[in-house]
């Protein structure tokens, strides 16, 4: 197991704030920071040393003029150097980014070289030169950085961005136009030393403000290497604007505080490769870039300074000059207005979907641990039959190893082996037909089977007893939900039982017999004739021995047709059955002196033909039972849908309606005297009961006090051969309806 | 209804006796009797009985291993065997309808009054 990663003192505090903030995992490392924090140290030493040496009254013009150019060219140095390393431990957009600062950085180098060259070497100072070619480089180089600078900004939020810096862009051009390029354009001169004194501080003006820019869209920490690229930029521009203005007036000369600007701007621009957070590669944008409030105020200030001072120039009279104010003024405070209310809007639905997202969480989190809790086996599986999940339970009863099945066809995986599918039965090949998955994907219903098997990892194979529901997404079968419980300790139970039944059987019956067999042979005179009185004792002996034997058969009996598993499944005639039925009650009836009737039976079931004659035997010997001399009892059997319904119906003494729902309970007779008279144990209508059940049958009994009874029950039908089925039908036509 | 000589194997004493008293005194036939499967296949080899009446849970050699054990020694191969049994239910006692030799099945409890008359039915008397 790994151990957790501690954090511990002012860097891990550092470290989830910048997390917080960015959603960025890797944190600055200390010594990065110690020595961003030295290095900025020695930049600003060094800058307030030169500023001091640049302004000193001591130093005569020459030695400042030799003093900055030769710093022009140094400056820039350090930053090739922290650009060039940060470029080495980056990759993407960023190492881009930083290797194209550090080429704008040292072609300002080389440009300055070429200056110093010209005005310090050769004393033959020209415009425009070598160098400038150079520093025209250099802005090319720092558009493509800023570009390529890795925002994490969408597509959709670059657009605006864009807009926003065009307008920006624009307003500025317009206020340096009218401020300072005027006198730059108007100076007499080259055009294309004019061309080139305009396209600094133009170029510079689009460059710092898409970096300004780039910064509102940017989040809390990541702001610092940004930020000293923008700042950087930002005092070049101004630089630039003052040699263009002082150029033009051709009162240029280097070793002035002006000078400062540029060694500054190379600084921060330097600076900025080594900051903490120069290196991290991956970014955040704010989430609400697109309309972030500061943006919005940066946009809108810049772009109403530019109309104010178009405006300024034409206008006259305070009236107007407030009025314009303040419709600008308004204009702006509106949009930002705006602005803020869209950014609420958008905060607030971050936080509806986060809460929403949290609460499907929250479910999931539930349902897994309901799934992790069940001692069933569960499991889904797509509609090809492959494994869509599965609880441990199902993984350890299986014994898999976590997700190993996930994704293999679960009937290959750990369904023994069945006849091959029928082709086209099922689109997916890889589903059983026999599989339940497949069953309630083509079916609908969910089904239940008792008798199936899996097969363990290992190979052994175990009795499951299987809950399969179909899966529905958007109105169409997308798979299926699959339960299954191993049931080999509850066979295991059903086997002991079983054998149970057979050793108590042979235990109680191996008495009874010697009892009697003894009050056999005495009631049948075998070994001496007995006084009346004596004989009489002996018979209520027997007959109640009997009545012992019938009990202990009958309670077995139900013991056996619960536990018996699987009913043996054939699919008999209903007629063969009721044949059987009617010869075995036959005796009963004639000594009742009852006649039975077979109506109209036809069909086919499925199930244990001894079981059903036996169920139809209870039946009938019951209505026999209850019938008076001359009665009549009336037998039918018929196919109704996907079942056979048997029918017994007598014209005997009926049961009364508070009878009904207990005569199939145990022991539950009419007249407790019944059990003596008609010979029952009580037990037969139970025993019936349980065997139509057995079957997937239901039972129904329907009677009038004095009137009679009706028995119903259903049992599954099986199809009939269509052969057979007409053979009956000619059999029927030419006899008729028997009865 | 002529005397035959039958031979009565069953482990419980009392239903041997019931049984032997049974086809004695209500059938009229000569009655042997066996009280294990093993001592059966000696009575039966040594005093060839007409018929055997034999239990079908013993200790030792049950009925019907000892119902084919009957049938693989010459002297005793062709005597017909019915098997008591207190077994009741068709799955239970239809495989020992199958048993080599076995002719009939009749059910614990039994009616000694009309035993006799149930074997002479199934032998054909």
């Amino acid at each position: 197991m790994a151990e957790p990663v501690r954090q511990e003192g002012p860097d891990a505090v550092a470290t989830a704030e910048l997390g917080a903030a960015s959603g960025v995992e890797a944190p600055a490392h200390p010594r990065q920071r110690r020595a961003f924090a030295r290095a900025a140290t020695s930049c600003a030493l060094l800058w307030g040393v030169t500023a001091l040496l640049l302004t000193a009254p001591w130093l005569d013009e020459g030695q400042k003029k030799v003093l900055a150019d030769t710093l022009m060219v140094l400056f820039p140095l350090p930053g090739v150097a922290f650009g060039w390393a940060a470029a080495r431990e980056t990759s993407g957009d960023l190492r881009r980014t930083w290797l194209c600062l550090t080429a704008t950085l040292g072609l300002w180098a080389l440009g300055n070289i070429g200056w110093f060259y010209n005005h310090v070497l050769a004393d033959r100072p020209r415009f425009p030169a070598v160098a400038d070619a150079f520093y025209l480089a250099a802005l090319g180089f720092a558009a493509v950085a800023l570009v390529s600078y890795p925002t994490g900004i969408r597509s959709q939020s670059r657009s605006r961005l864009l807009l926003d810096a065009m307008s920006i862009a624009c307003s500025l051009v317009f206020i340096s136009d009218v401020v300072v390029l005027e006198r730059v354009v108007h100076t007499p001169g080259g055009g294309l030393g004019r061309a080139i004194l305009v396209t600094y501080p133009v170029t510079d003006v689009l460059l710092a403000s898409g970096a300004l820019l780039l910064l509102t869209r940017t989040p809390g920490r990541l702001r610092i290497d940004l930020g000293l690229v923008g700042a950087g930029l930002l005092v070049y521009t101004i630089t630039d604007t003052g040699y263009a203005v002082l150029g033009a007036d051709g009162q240029y000369r280097t070793g002035t505080p002006l000078d400062l600007g540029w060694l500054g701007g190379y600084l921060l621009i330097g600076l900025a490769a080594l900051a903490p957070t120069a290196r991290l590669t991956e970014r955040r944008a704010l989430r609400h870039a697109g309309t972030s409030l500061p943006g919005t105020i940066l946009v809108y200030s810049v772009m109403a300074t530019a109309i104010a001072i178009g405006l300024l120039r034409s206008l006259r009279g305070p009236l107007e000059i407030g009025l314009t104010i303040s419709i600008l003024t308004l204009t702006a405070v509106r949009q930002s207005v705006l602005a803020r209310d869209n950014q609420l809007l958008h905060a607030d639905l971050e936080a509806k979907v986060a809460s929403r997202t949290e609460e499907l969480q929250q479910l999931a989190v539930h349902q897994q641990s309901i799934l992790d809790a069940v001692g069933e086996g569960v499991f889904g599986v797509d509609v090809t039959g492959r494994v869509t999940f599965m609880n441990p339970a199902a993984e350890q009863t299986l014994g898999s190893r976590p997700g190993e099945l996930i994704g293999q066809v679960a009937h290959q995986a750990f369904h023994p082996p069945l006849p091959a599918p029928r082709p086209g039965a099922f689109p997916a090949p890889e589903l059983c037909e026999a599989c339940v998955a497949a069953t309630v994907m083509s079916g609908g219903a969910p089904v239940r089977r008792t008798t199936s098997s899996y097969v363990r990892r290992d190979g052994s194979v175990f009795p499951v007893e299987i809950t399969a529901a179909r899966r529905q997404e958007a109105g169409r079968v997308s798979g299926a939900v699959v339960v299954f419980t191993d049931i080999s300790e509850r066979r295991a139970v059903e086997r002991m039982q079983e054998e149970f039944v057979s050793v108590v059987s042979h235990e109680l019956r191996t008495p009874l017999t010697a009892i009697r067999g003894s009050l056999g042979l005495i009631a049948g005179g075998a070994v001496g004739q007995l006084p009346s009185q004596a004989a009489h004792m002996i018979d209520i002996a027997r007959d109640n021995s009997d009545r012992l034997t019938r009990l202990i058969n009958d309670i077995l009996d139900l013991e056996r047709v619960e536990s018996d598993v699987p009913i043996a499944l054939s699919t008999p005639d209903a007629e063969a059955i009721v044949d059987a039925t009617l010869e075995s009650v036959g005796p009963l009836a004639t000594a009742a002196g009852v006649t039975l009737v077979q109506g109209t039976v036809s069909g086919r079931v499925r199930g244990d033909p001894d079981r059903l004659v036996q169920a139809l035997t209870n039946l009938v010997s019951n209505a026999i039972k209850f019938s008076s001399r001359r009665g009549q009892v009336r037998i039918d059997a018929q196919r109704e849908g996907d079942h056979v319904r048997f029918r017994i119906e007598d014209h005997g003494r009926g049961i009364p309606a508070d009878r009904l729902e207990a005569v199939f309970d145990r022991f539950q007779q009419v007249d407790s005297s019944d059990a003596r008279h008609k010979g029952g144990t009580g037990l037969g209508l139970a025993i019936t009961k349980k065997i139509v059940e057995r079957h997937g049958g239901e039972i129904f009994v329907f009677s009038q006090l004095g009137l009679g009874s009706v028995f119903e029950f259903t049992i599954p039908a099986a199809a009939d051969p269509p052969a057979a089925s007409e053979r009956r039908r000619r059999h029927d036509l030419a006899t008729g309806p028997r009865g | 209804m002529t005397s035959r000589r039958v031979l009565v194997v069953d482990d419980d004493d009392a239903i041997r006796e019931i049984a032997a008293v049974s086809m004695r005194a209500v059938g009229g036939h000569d009655v042997l009797t066996a009280a294990s499967g093993a001592e059966a296949l000696v009575v039966a080899a040594t005093q060839s009985p007409d018929v055997i009446l034999l239990d079908v849970m013993m200790p030792e050699l049950d009925g019907p291993t000892t119902a084919s054990r009957l049938q693989e020694d010459d002297r005793s191969r062709g005597i017909p065997v019915i098997l008591l049994t207190a077994k009741v239910h068709a799955r239970d006692t239809a495989p020992l309808g199958r048993v080599d030799g076995v002719c009939g099945i009749i059910a614990k409890p039994f009616d000694p009054m009309t035993l006799p008359q149930q074997v002479a039915q199934m032998l054909g008397w």
